[in-house]
């Protein structure tokens, strides 16, 4: 199995003026070609500064990397120029964001920005395959039906005001795509859409994951928008990665306290529920963040070792992998 | 049949917009909802963005002036209550916020955003306020270390229990709930959703909990109504409502919702909620009605007509198929 | 749920304002960053030491009020005065110290003065809205569609010359700006939910005015009121210069200029040293003022 992102050991700081959070504290992950992967967790918890980290969007200050390395095909990404970023930011990986408004600009119409992204994308190409104008106005019209935009070429014409938050988010996806990136990494890309909306858009990212063989990395707090779309989670709690198993798995058979406990606190539409177990506490305060395991100070099951020994992220199976000294 | 604590007749809220520098338009954000909570009982207000929901708990709790309809406060009508008439009635009647970040004030501490209804009120003040919000501190489960600390230093679950407490500062006899877990991680909104259930039974609240997450409603309430564009679609008990839903949109709704276990949630609905400026003709519903809308239902609004005790739908395929003995 | 539920609440001043305290180190590490906050705050520091301590540091007190050498006229600087001397042959340094006092008075007065006025009308207009807040509005339009200094020219010219005239029309002509400036920041906060949220408590409108919209109205108020110093002190020494502020003997800078003015360019410094001191206060007022800003307003600020 040839993997597509490889991230070992990574571990960042971010300083501030109360001192350095620990944002991010030994993360091992791993991606194939194809792959789709969720990422799991509650606010805090380190799952989009693991993104943005992917992206090379993390601004350094304050964020500061303190080992790992996270690989992308063949680019060192911890590494890479400013020239390297160019050619992998959107045509290797692509990335949608959870308010699909804010990163559309109001002034200016659909086409203008699909063409401007695809057009920002041809630098990087050698002179004889860069698009000319026509076909960059071509190849939006074809990205936005791709994600079953109706009337594409008239779309190009209107307005980010003019469009539902759906369909907002449906173009932004178009835009992700328009590079034909192997990577997409979507952050909370149905959290700010209604229910209906939201199964709308799922159903496409599941769509375009068959058609397209694309490899995804979808951020969520929202267990049941990523089981409905990932093969596989990672479940992520204070800057670490705790359990990582195949979805059916994962949700069968949970083996780390706080998977257990994140899916006994979802309420569930289907039959009454006496009661709704919480997990007690909150989330640490990642200046000085918990010895050992940093969810022990929450868990049922923590004992002395807990306090003092960091858990490894250890294999249970060749399919399932937990950070927990009791799983 | 005992007295209803609160019930809305034929509630209306519209506003006017300015469409450019001449033009109006008239948002009909509720349009004639009809609703009543038993004493002790908690409803839940079910729907999408734009479905009217928030409205109507601003319209009845008098925060915002209704266009039409009558308001009654067990039995009396609060309509046009106004003046010290309105300011004693807010005791009986209070509310918690979607967003406890930004329902309180940044500048106050937690003592004096328990402390601001005691003050209101009953002009409470010295060592007495200090016992009554140490009291309430306890009630909602804050520790008492919290109480000069500023609503930044505190979590959101923090936070929303800080609103809570406020809420019931006063010992109202209403609670209308706007979201109150929405915003919060669920883990946390467990943890919250669990208290207020207890909290009901301590405190004998009636409660009014408006939220678009239909599980949630099926945990905390006993009967739902379901909020499309400003009017009820479907009202009843919670396990009849969603384990029968009846009109189309209800079970486009329970369907959207991804499932644990399960593939992505079923995509009953095609396109996009209308705006409340731009409301369809006849059944607000039938322009992405599923199920082959009769030519009726563009011309007419079906009104809510019962199905089974107090279950009632509004929608005219329901109606005549009820009607009809099975063929 | 919580574990330490039983924990009593802080009793001692630091743990109660522990949040605060961190507060105000955060500003502090903040204003030290930038050198230009510094050098204003270092400006104004120097100009309050000035004010305050003025006639005792003057090197030749009696010079400031209207004494005459004429042994002494219009000396170029020296070890015995810095600043050189003017045509009545008095300390020029002396006199520009003591007229620190006087500006000082005249930037207080002002701001003050016109704060008081506008903070009122402006939360007053931007809370009530509709017909009260249309009618506070125009008239602050007809205020500041006329120029504040010509207005000020206008009003001294009814009343007379003389430094209390100047003070008067120059507040009465600064006010505009802070009705404008208070009534955006109330008709912005009275959207937040936290209002709405007192309103559902039953509290009346003048609590939610000055428990919940007015603390939030300080920052920019502060940061608008130190750059007006700066901005008051130099319309009052205009005043001065054109002859309708202080009059001669007494020490404003304004006025001294404006003698000074018939002097140049031979004598180059008796004009140059008050004028210096005007610009630097303006400076420090503005860049005090840019670097509250800076601290106080989240948006400006990168963390």
């Amino acid at each position: 199995m040839s993997s597509l992102l490889d991230i070992r050991d990574y571990r960042l700081d971010f300083d501030t003026f109360d001192g350095a959070y620990k944002v991010l504290d030994g993360i091992d992950l791993s991606l194939a070609e194809g792959e789709t992967l969720g990422v799991v967790g509650e606010t805090g918890c380190g799952k989009s500064v693991l993104a943005k980290s992917i992206m090379g969007l993390l601004p350094s200050p304050p964020a500061r990397v303190l080992s790992g390395s996270i690989m992308f095909e063949a680019h060192d990404l911890l590494n890479a120029t400013a020239a390297d970023w160019r050619a992998i930011r959107g045509q290797r990986i692509a990335m949608i964001f959870q308010d699909p408004m804010t990163f559309l600009n109001p002034v200016l119409t659909i086409g203008q920005q699909v063409c401007d992204v695809i057009a920002a994308q041809q630098g990087s190409k050698p002179k004889a395959a860069r698009l000319d104008r026509a076909a960059i106005r071509a190849h939006a019209t074809r990205i936005l039906e791709l994600v079953r935009l109706p009337d594409a070429a008239e779309l190009l014409n209107r307005y980010p005001h003019q469009l539902s938050g759906g369909m907002r988010q449906r173009v932004l996806i178009a835009m992700a795509l328009s590079g034909s990136p192997r990577l997409l990494i979507a952050d909370e890309p149905t959290t700010a859409l209604d229910v209906t909306i939201q199964a709308q858009v799922l159903a496409l990212i599941d769509d375009l994951v068959q058609r397209l063989k694309l490899a995804v990395i979808m951020i969520s707090h929202d267990l049941g928008a990523v089981a409905a779309v990932c093969r596989r989670i990672a479940v992520m709690y204070a800057g670490t990665v705790v359990e990582d198993a195949p979805t059916a798995e994962l949700l069968a058979h949970p083996r780390h306290p706080y998977t257990r406990g994140l899916l006994a606190a979802l309420p569930d539409i289907d039959g009454d529920q006496a009661t709704l177990v919480g997990i007690a506490g909150s989330i640490p305060n990642l200046l000085t963040p918990p010895q050992g395991c940093r969810f022990h100070p929450r868990c049922p099951l923590a004992d002395g070792r807990c306090s003092n020994e960091k858990p490894l992220l250890r294999r249970l199976s060749e399919i399932h992998r937990v950070a927990c000294h009791h799983a | 049949m005992p007295e209803a604590l609160l019930r809305l007749e034929n509630l209306t809220k519209h506003y006017t917009v300015k469409r450019g520098s001449f033009a109006t338009a008239t948002v009909k954000a509720v349009d004639g909802v009809s609703l009543h909570v038993m004493p002790g009982e908690a409803l839940g207000i079910v729907g999408e963005s734009g479905s009217g929901k928030s409205t109507v708990a601003k319209v009845l709790l008098r925060l915002t002036d209704p266009t039409a309809g009558r308001i009654l406060f067990d039995g009396q009508d609060i309509t046009a209550l106004d003046g010290d008439a309105l300011r004693s009635l807010r005791r009986d009647m209070q509310i918690v916020f979607q967003n406890p970040h930004s329902a309180l004030n940044g500048r106050h501490t937690i003592f004096d955003a328990i402390a601001e209804p005691l003050v209101v009120q009953d002009g409470l003040r010295g060592q007495p306020l200090i016992d009554c919000v140490s009291r309430l501190m306890d009630l909602v489960s804050l520790p008492r270390s919290f109480i000069y600390r500023y609503p930044h230093e505190l979590s959101g679950g923090q936070k929303q229990r800080v609103c809570i407490a406020r809420a019931v500062a006063l010992k109202p006899r209403l609670l209308v709930l706007d979201e109150p877990t929405s915003a919060l991680d669920v883990s946390v909104q467990a943890q919250i959703l669990s208290f207020l259930k207890e909290l009901q039974q301590e405190l004998k609240l009636t409660y009014l909990f408006i939220s678009h997450n239909l599980a949630v409603v099926r945990y905390l309430c006993d009967r739902v109504a379901v909020m499309y564009l400003g009017a009820v679609l479907e009202q009843g008990r919670v396990a009849d409502v969603f384990d029968q839903p009846q009109h189309p949109y209800t079970q486009a709704l329970v369907a959207a919702i991804p499932k644990l276990g399960t593939a992505a949630g079923h995509n009953l609905l095609s396109g996009d909620i209308p705006t409340a400026s731009r409301m369809p003709s006849g059944c607000r519903f039938h322009t992405r009605c599923p199920e082959a809308a009769m030519p009726l239902c563009a011309t007419q609004s079906p009104d809510l007509v019962p199905i089974y005790g107090d279950h009632e739908c509004a929608c005219f395929a329901r109606t005549l198929r009820n009607a009809v003995p099975s063929a | 749920m919580a574990s330490d539920i039983t924990s009593a609440a802080p009793t001692g001043w630091r743990a109660r304002h522990a949040g605060t305290i961190r507060q105000w180190r955060l500003y502090a590490h903040l204003f030290r960053r930038s050198f230009s906050s510094m050098l204003g705050l270092f400006l104004v520091v120097l100009f309050l030491v000035l004010a305050a301590a003025g006639p005792a540091l003057a090197p030749y007190p009696e010079d400031t009020m209207g004494a005459v050498h004429l042994d002494n006229r219009l000396k170029p600087p020296s070890l015995a005065h810095p600043f050189g001397t003017d045509e009545m042959g008095n300390d020029i340094l002396s006199r520009v110290i003591v007229g620190t006092r006087t500006s000082l008075w005249i930037g207080l007065i002002i701001t003050g003065v016109a704060a008081l006025i506008g903070v009122p009308l402006g939360i007053f207009a931007g809370y009530m809205g509709g017909r009260i807040r249309e009618v506070i509005m125009r008239i602050t339009d007809v205020f500041l569609s006329v120029p504040g200094l010509a207005l000020a020219l206008a009003i001294v010219a009814s009343l007379g010359p003389g430094i209390t005239n100047c003070v008067i029309a120059l507040s009465l002509v600064w006010w505009p700006g802070y009705v404008r400036l208070i009534d955006s920041k109330t008709l912005a906060l009275k959207e937040e939910l936290y209002i709405e949220a007192a309103r559902a408590i039953g509290a009346r409108t003048p609590r939610i005015l000055f428990h919940h919209i007015l603390p939030n109205c300080v920052s920019p108020l502060i940061v608008k009121a130190s750059m007006d110093m700066g901005m008051a002190i130099l319309s009052a020494a205009s005043l001065g210069f054109i002859g309708l502020g202080a009059k001669p003997p007494s020490p404003e800078w304004g006025a001294m200029i404006s003698v000074a003015r018939s002097y140049m360019p031979d004598w180059w410094w008796y004009a140059l040293f008050p004028g210096l001191a005007i610009y630097l206060t303006v400076l420090g007022f503005n860049l005090f003022g840019d670097g509250l800003r800076d601290i106080l307003d989240p948006k400006s600020r990168g963390r």
